[in-house]
């Protein structure tokens, strides 16, 4: 559940394959028209690479606004796409970070009309109350308040129609629009990652689960989760308990003291690095603001459990390996876990090699300095502007003649975890204490060696 | 599939009956006089649809039977419409246009055709042709609310009276 401003326009996505891929042709032509005008500047004696950087901010800006009408499937590909090095050249990951889920609201008779088909009964009798308008907007779907017949208040998601069956034939697009930008057979496995996880957000049953999985992960803890409602839940429309509490906007405009915003901070921070440590090895990978509630007693409220990743064991340790040999300065273990981890492909020639490593070099420097200290204080800004010197090699005009992705397929939620911690901590500008986090991580041995896959 | 809906010599009112019930119900709603007219639109379709789905109609008997531009459904839905599209948010110079038999027209077909996709849907719970509608629905609204008119209006308007454009016959 994710809380945005409504956008452009209103409805759900274009329904008919149809009319989708006219969007997607839209788009194409739309680049087509871009690259011929790039090429007019360049006979006309412009310069070359203003030209180029013109072309790309063009193409990201229409690729962003045509996506932006498939609704959710299009975006998060976009999103996870723009964090990869040497996927997409700057000018589109600067685009594509700034995508927030940009969906418009479906009307009451819908919503209506939704609800009746789940449960075969109006809203009204399936609920004691339910109203009619969303009080959010997600990626997928929408969110109203509603109390049921014992009297607890829930909150109750309805899928946008049709969402789930149009995964497929929009990854199909946003594929073939990547391909002009990054060699397609090497971007088959992010794809299907994403389509993995998208097939799981839209089963609302899936996410119930999930719900109860983490409610019993932090039972008596400083986190709140919301209870899943399973007797009023389908595929497409979930109920679960109400959570009270304010967002980040709302909560840092009461302009919260110093040691309150360290407080959540503090729990933010410990909360994804146990995740990531766990024996579960699962992750709540969508660190949206709209996902927590900063609550009055001083416990953090966690919500939407669609989007959970589930590491395969080997990625993890290797990933936890790659922080010690890090930390410990140890070169050799660092290049055997880059190389466990995808992240330095044994084809790579010897220039390709040196410019990868030193982007590896500069990011996992960034990292680093988080842990080296007791301490690490998000308001200096200063991992914001270690990130933003990092970004245009990760993502500049080297890194997109390469047009080739590196790294497991599990980095595209590991950059969606980490980005939106990062981003969170930095809006906060918490001081925290990382003597926790650096346990958590420590403790985690590899117990193999055997490739990531 | 409800048998009055299989003949064409038995069900002369129930087609009109059923657009008024629609209308009728909208008005009931909590509210609806002060939706947008999107939310209106929106609404008067899904229930004329639920109205259909709950009589048992199929696409065959309503494109045979109330999709003709003559037909007593047609013929309803264009008179509901004026109360239909009396919504807050369309401007008063849209409504000289939407009051209109050509405009009200265009609106019932547009309905009617998405009407009878809906019905033809076989996609689980109509999913398909119900996400087609919302968007084309609103659509339409954003064509029907569009404020550019009646902001055209008022910049010539004043640019006359203030003497910045002159009208030469």
């Amino acid at each position: 559940m994710t809380e945005h401003e409504d956008g452009e326009g209103s409805g759900s996505p274009p329904g008919g394959a149809r009319q989708r891929g006219m969007i997607a042709a839209r788009t194409g032509l739309k680049v087509g028209g871009n690259y011929a005008r790039y090429l007019s500047r360049r006979a006309t004696g412009a310069d070359r690479d203003e030209a180029r950087a013109d072309l790309h901010t063009r193409n990201a800006e229409d690729l962003f606004t045509e996506l932006s009408k498939l609704r959710g499937t299009a975006l998060k590909m976009a999103q996870g796409l723009s964090m990869e090095p040497g996927m997409l050249p700057g000018q589109f990951a600067d685009i594509l970070s700034k995508a927030q889920y940009e969906v418009p609201a479906m009307g009451p008779a819908l919503v209506h009309r939704l609800v009746a088909q789940a449960f075969g009964m109006p809203p009204q009798e399936a609920f004691a109350a339910f109203d009619l308008t969303a009080m959010a907007a997600a990626s997928l779907g929408q969110v109203h308040r509603a109390r049921l017949h014992d009297g607890t208040d829930v909150v109750v998601k309805v899928q946008y129609p049709n969402v789930r069956e149009s995964v497929d034939s929009d990854l199909k697009m946003v594929r073939a629009l990547a391909g002009r930008f990054v060699d397609l057979h090497l971007l088959d496995p992010y794809v299907e990652e994403v389509r993995e996880r998208m097939m799981e957000e839209t089963d609302y049953i899936n996410e119930g689960r999930n719900i109860e999985q983490f409610a019993a992960r932090y039972a008596n803890s400083s986190i709140v989760t919301p209870r899943w409602v399973e007797a009023r839940t389908t595929e497409r429309v979930l109920t679960m308990t109400h959570v009270d509490g304010q967002h980040l906007k709302a909560f840092l405009a009461t302009e919260p003291s110093r040691e309150r915003r360290n407080h959540f901070g503090q729990l933010l921070w410990d909360t994804v690095h146990e995740q990531v440590a766990s024996d579960h090895l699962s992750v709540h990978a969508d660190p949206h603001p709209g996902n927590f509630l900063f609550r009055e007693d001083g416990t953090l409220g966690l919500l939407d459990f669609g989007c959970i990743k589930v590491f395969p064991r080997a990625f993890r340790d290797h990933l936890l390996g790659l922080y010690r040999a890090r930390m410990a300065g140890d070169t050799a273990a660092q290049k055997r876990a880059y190389e466990a981890l995808d992240m330095l492909p044994a084809d790579l020639d010897g220039e390709e090699r040196t410019y990868l490593m030193e982007i590896l070099d500069a990011f996992g420097g960034m990292i680093q300095s988080l842990y080296e200290q007791d301490m690490y204080d998000f308001s200096t800004g200063e991992l914001l502007s270690r990130f933003q010197d990092i970004m245009p090699r990760l993502t500049g005009r080297e890194a997109f003649q390469h047009r080739r992705p590196v790294g497991s397929h599990h980095f595209v939620f590991v950059n969606r975890l980490l980005v939106g911690l990062f981003s969170m901590m930095t809006q906060l500008g918490a001081r925290v204490d990382v003597r926790h986090a650096r346990r958590c991580l420590e403790q985690v041995r590899p117990d193999s060696l055997m490739p990531v896959g | 599939m409800n048998e009055s809906f299989s003949h064409t010599t038995s069900h002369a009112t129930a087609w009109p009956d059923m657009v008024q019930s629609a209308a009728g119900a909208l008005t009931g709603m909590d509210g609806a006089g002060g939706w947008p007219v999107q939310e209106r639109l929106s609404a008067f379709f899904f229930m004329l649809l639920d109205a259909l789905e709950g009589a048992g109609v199929h696409a065959s008997t309503f494109n045979r039977e109330a999709s003709a531009c003559a037909s007593d459904f047609h013929v309803a839905l264009r008179e509901q419409l004026v109360d239909v599209l009396d919504a807050v948010d369309v401007p008063g110079v849209n409504r000289l246009v939407t009051d209109s038999a050509p405009s009200r027209f265009a609106v019932a077909e547009i309905l009617v055709q998405l009407l009878s996709t809906s019905l033809a849907d076989a996609s689980d719970n109509r999913e398909r042709s119900a996400a087609l509608a919302d968007k084309s629905l609103a659509w339409a609204a954003a064509l029907i609310a569009n404020p550019i008119p009646a902001r055209t209006l008022d910049v010539v308007r004043y640019a006359m009276e203030a003497g910045y454009l002159r009208w030469k016959p």
